[in-house]
């Protein structure tokens, strides 16, 4: 089929603006704890320019790649089923977090390929099921597949499962799926929630502190203290505000004008992971709101280009991979800066292209180098 | 391929819009939430959170600025500071406690039970400092540095030593564990001796570790005070004041030498005395720290005629030679009868009534002068107030004012009752006459320093005129004859003239509201006669006899010396030694070469090779700081000689020290 392929340059280099002004920003970040951790100011910087090049290497390589060549049962159960089998590995490999896989120097999280791997296969099985979404026999798999990868990350890591979940929602809901499935689906990832935020004692103490911190509404239904119990089990309890207000801070005394550019203070270890989930308060504190608020439009003009994608895309499997990419996207960083500016209880998630963080950064731009393919295809 | 069961509407491609155009809503508001979450922190909070930022990042970092020494009128140092070690810990970074206690406890020589106690204590209650010892000696924090443990951690400290000991105490005070001045003129010149401290502003991490200092205000270095004080006088009059209270069973006493000329305080002594450099024990009530000089005014008696009788020789039209009739030795006064001698003294000179110390000439002579003119003359030679010297809690007396003076006030005055004053208001009131009749304040400081560099001393006092220079001179002929003819024999000095006025006034117990057998003699008086170099009053409380007994003699030792000390040339033909002995009847002569006796024996015996005592170390070539700093860590006694620095030691290093020995160094710049 020849067709004059057009790159869609805004948002080519919108990714590319905020890859290497992440990398700017994370360098600032992690300089102090590089410096105490490693002696050298560059020990993150470094790790994070290769993931950096290998990963725009491999989005560069997607974007060539017609997006239709994925739209094939083996790829996306392939993918899937990598997945899920990786997941189910480093539960047992990594008996402590079921988070990293180590391979010789590199440690990869299983949990971020997820996203890439569970938004073809959403976006190929709604495409193939468009005329029964609501049907039974697309539901129930769909809804085991989804909820067992989501289970699979739910373990290690929170964060991405929600994410994982809603894009899913997403793309279901878009496809058309009747209102009162989407309920029993908000109801199920609700109940879900619950379930895994009451079992481990560190994620309820993190609920309980943005909430309740004080125990005033938790003493009145729970006037024996069974959850106040569970909370103080957890050592994280105490510092749950305390990473929150760090994050405040950093904020709020950046001000409208920022310290300047490496000049950042709550970086000094106040900030718990200053490089990778807080790096958006050491940008906001050194920048200010040109900082806060460029890498909010960042987020916004991607946002704005995906979706722009999915109207324009050729078939449907263009559009729900679009869609899923770009809502993943936008609900892992707006879910991100809710936390840095402690609207959201910590997840522990980081914030695309800017975190410090090789997995994250190659799933993010493999997404990303789809959907600048499907932009192309779409003209 | 596909088998529907039931056949769905397919969703139109608008129905896809529109529910996107929801899920761009729902991202939109999000977004908007997030931006005004935005504007609220780094806008309108910027400010509650910049100070929240800075209260945790910014440490406020004190450094201390070195305390100022003082000197002696020589350049002998009389307290100096030396930066020492104190050790501390953070008990909840140690390995191990035990092992901690194990280790500590014998090189700082603590009870090992004790200091695991603390530690123990420090750790269950997650304290994360604890002083181990303060200001240790230099070997104990050579032998804990040589370990090498990261644990064990240092912070320099200052000392101050007081190289002479208890000497001149009461003047130089002491200071507190932060090195705060508690008594003296560490106390008094606290803020010039502190000098200020600089301000650094650390940026710390959350360990409160310091990154980067901001800025700093750089601590400015105490002032290095000269005293008016000479050290050989100064020891003279303690050595003297101790020997004659203690002999004589007195409760206290105090001396006070000064140059009438100037002001200058050439010693200022005060018994019981204190040990600067060991803080007080318990079981103290403090009264040791009392200085006896310028805190507890007594009723001066018979000493205070000598401002009746200048009083009246301006006032009225009485001299010298004028005869007072004294009578039978009895005066009757309103409610009051004063005996004096067997039989009276008949008809006395004024200048008689002084020699004698008689009570009815001088109420006589008193009368004569009014009760207004004599509180005028008081109030000139400068009792009641205060001297002004840099001394804490100094008294003014007291001087009641007319309307508060009784029927008997006058004549009561008259011979120093009902009146109090300090020894050094005395000193101040007999250099008056000595000097030819000016008030001049009395001086403790002789020059401030920082850094070597003069700092100008604002405190400038000009002397006032309280009497004409020929009534001066007249009362120092009158005073010479005291000394030559009466009460004040034992004042007489081989080689020169003094003069001089003996007191014994009786203590009034106020408990019982009676006046008691107990007196503060006293005797204050200069020499030489023509030219004063030195006023010297000094002071017995709680003695059993008078002061012409008691107190002249100290008088005589204490200015002899000075007057060697200072030398003074001597206006009287040398006396013949045994001759001087027996003119001065059972003067007990304290030889004053017994410090130098004592050093010459433990040089002879040296050669012996008795090895038993700490080793002399290698002062020379040191500055005088160094060897202060290096004797005090060793706790080996020195004496100090010249300024600059160190060149000639005895003993030679490396000899050994003999109990009571002392070693002598000689400065030279």
């Amino acid at each position: 089929m020849p067709q004059r392929l057009k790159t869609d340059w805004i948002l080519f280099f919108a990714i590319l603006s905020m890859v290497f002004f992440g990398l700017l920003m994370m360098y600032s970040a992690s300089s102090v704890m590089a410096e105490l951790k490693f002696k050298s100011t560059y020990h993150f910087a470094l790790r994070q320019l290769a993931w950096i090049l290998v990963s725009i290497s491999l989005m560069m390589l997607l974007k060539k790649t017609h997006y239709r060549r994925l739209a094939e049962s083996q790829v996306a159960f392939t993918g899937i089923g990598l997945v899920l089998a990786l997941l189910l590995a480093v539960y047992f490999i990594d008996g402590e977090h079921h988070r990293w896989l180590r391979l010789g120097g590199l440690g990869f999280q299983p949990s971020e390929l997820a996203k890439p791997a569970l938004i073809v296969f959403l976006a190929f099985f709604v495409s193939m099921r468009q005329r029964a979404i609501n049907d039974r026999h697309t539901l129930l798999p769909a809804a085991i597949t989804v909820g067992l990868v989501t289970f699979g990350v739910v373990v290690a890591d929170l964060g991405t499962a929600v994410v994982l979940a809603a894009t899913a929602t997403v793309v279901f809901f878009v496809a058309g799926l009747e209102w009162r499935y989407c309920f029993v689906a908000l109801g199920v990832a609700l109940l879900g929630v619950v379930f895994f935020v009451a079992s481990k004692p560190y994620r309820l103490a993190r609920i309980v502190g943005f909430i309740d911190p004080q125990y005033k509404i938790i003493d009145k239904f729970d006037p024996r203290g069974n959850i106040k119990a569970q909370v103080r089990k957890s050592l994280v309890s105490r510092d749950t505000k305390y990473q929150a207000q760090q994050s405040k801070i950093a904020v709020g005394a950046g001000g409208p004008a920022g310290l300047g550019l490496m000049q950042g203070k709550q970086k000094l270890l106040y900030l718990p992971e200053a490089h990778t989930d807080f790096v958006y308060a050491v940008v906001c504190e050194e920048l200010g709101l040109l900082g806060s608020l460029g890498v909010l439009t960042g987020f916004m003009v991607i946002l704005w280009r995906g979706l722009r994608t999915t109207v324009v895309a050729q078939d449907d499997f263009g559009r729900y991979l679009a869609l899923g990419v770009t809502t993943a996207l936008a609900v892992q960083a707006f879910m991100n800066m809710s936390v840095v500016l402690d609207l959201m209880p910590t997840k522990g998630i980081p914030l695309p292209m800017i975190s410090f963080g090789g997995s994250s950064m190659l799933s993010t731009l493999m997404s990303l180098g789809l959907l600048l393919n499907v932009s192309e295809h779409g003209g | 391929m596909e088998r529907p069961t039931r056949v769905y509407p397919i969703p139109a491609r608008a129905e896809a819009i529109r529910r996107m155009t929801w899920l761009a809503l729902v991202l939109l508001v999000w977004a908007g939430i997030i931006f005004a979450r935005i504007v609220k922190l780094q806008v309108i909070s910027h400010e509650k959170y910049a100070a929240l930022a800075a209260r945790q990042q910014r440490r406020l970092v004190t450094l201390p600025a070195p305390r100022g020494s003082l000197w002696d009128r020589n350049g002998q140092p009389l307290a100096m500071s030396a930066p020492v070690d104190s050790v501390f810990v953070n008990p909840l970074r140690l390995p191990d406690i035990q092992i901690a206690a194990d280790i500590l406890a014998p090189i700082l020589s603590l009870d090992r039970a004790e200091t695991f106690e603390k530690l123990q204590n420090a750790l269950d209650n997650e304290r994360g400092f604890l002083w181990i010892k303060r200001k240790i000696s230099r070997t104990e924090s050579e032998r804990l540095r040589s370990l090498r443990l990261e644990w064990i951690e240092f912070q320099t400290e200052s000392q101050r030593y007081y190289p002479k000991g208890s000497l001149a105490a009461h003047v130089l005070g002491a200071v507190d564990h932060e090195e705060k001045g508690n008594a003296g003129i560490e106390m008094a010149l606290e803020k010039d001796l502190h000098g200020r401290a600089g301000i650094a502003r650390l940026l710390t991490d959350v360990q409160r570790r310091g990154i980067e200092s901001e800025t700093s205000s750089e601590p400015v270095a105490g002032q290095d005070l000269t005293l008016t004080i000479d050290e050989r006088i100064q020891f003279a009059a303690e050595r003297d004041l101790k020997d004659a209270v203690e002999a004589h069973r007195c409760t206290s006493g105090s001396v006070v030498v000064m140059d009438p000329q100037t002001g200058e305080v050439l010693a200022l002594a005060s018994y019981p005395a204190f040990d600067p450099s060991k803080p007080p024990e318990p079981w103290m009530d403090g009264t040791e720290r009392f200085n006896h000089a310028v805190s507890v005014p007594f009723e001066p008696g018979s000493v205070f005629k000598v401002i009746t009788l200048a009083a009246a020789l301006e006032t009225t039209a009485l001299t010298p030679e004028t005869p007072i009739n004294c009578g039978g030795g009895i005066l009757r006064l309103p409610g009051r009868v004063i005996h004096e001698a067997k039989n009276g003294y008949g008809s006395l000179t004024m200048s008689q009534v002084l020699e004698k110390s008689s009570n009815i000439g001088a109420i006589q002579i008193g009368m004569k002068v009014g009760r207004e003119n004599l509180l005028e003359y008081v109030k000139r030679f400068g009792f009641g107030t205060q001297s002004g010297l840099p001394l804490p809690a100094e008294s003014g007396g007291v001087v009641r004012p007319i309307k508060r003076w009784g029927t008997t006030s006058l004549a009561s005055i008259a011979m120093g009752h009902e009146v109090s004053a300090t020894t050094v208001q005395l000193a101040q009131a007999v250099s008056v006459v000595a000097n030819g009749g000016l008030l001049i304040k009395p001086r403790l400081v002789l020059r401030r320093a920082r850094g070597g560099k003069p700092v100008a001393d604002r405190s400038a006092n000009p002397p006032k005129r309280a009497l004409k220079a020929e009534t001066a001179i007249a009362m120092r002929r009158m005073m010479e004859r005291v000394v030559l003819h009466g009460t004040g024999s034992k004042a007489r000095l081989d080689g020169w003239t003094s003069g001089g006025k003996t007191g014994s006034a009786q203590i009034f117990d106020l408990a019982s509201k009676r006046y008691t057998h107990k007196y503060n003699a006293s005797f204050m008086g200069f020499a030489p006669v023509t030219n004063p170099a030195i006023a010297v009053v000094v002071t017995l409380n709680g003695a059993a006899e008078f002061g012409g007994k008691l107190a002249a003699p100290v008088f005589r030792s204490v200015a002899m010396e000075a007057l060697r000390v200072l030398d003074t040339p001597k206006d009287l033909p040398e006396q013949p030694e045994g001759e001087a002995k027996e003119s001065i009847e059972a003067e007990e002569n304290i030889e004053d070469d017994l410090a130098i006796a004592g050093l010459g024996a433990g040089a002879s015996v040296l050669e012996d090779g008795v090895e038993d005592g700490p080793r002399v170390p290698n002062f020379r070539g040191k500055s005088m700081r160094a060897v202060v700093e290096e004797a005090a860590a060793l706790g080996l006694p020195v004496l100090f000689d010249g300024s600059g620095t160190a060149r000639v030691q005895a003993p030679v290093p490396g000899s050994v020290l003999r109990p009571g020995e002392r070693i002598r160094v000689e400065f030279k710049r």
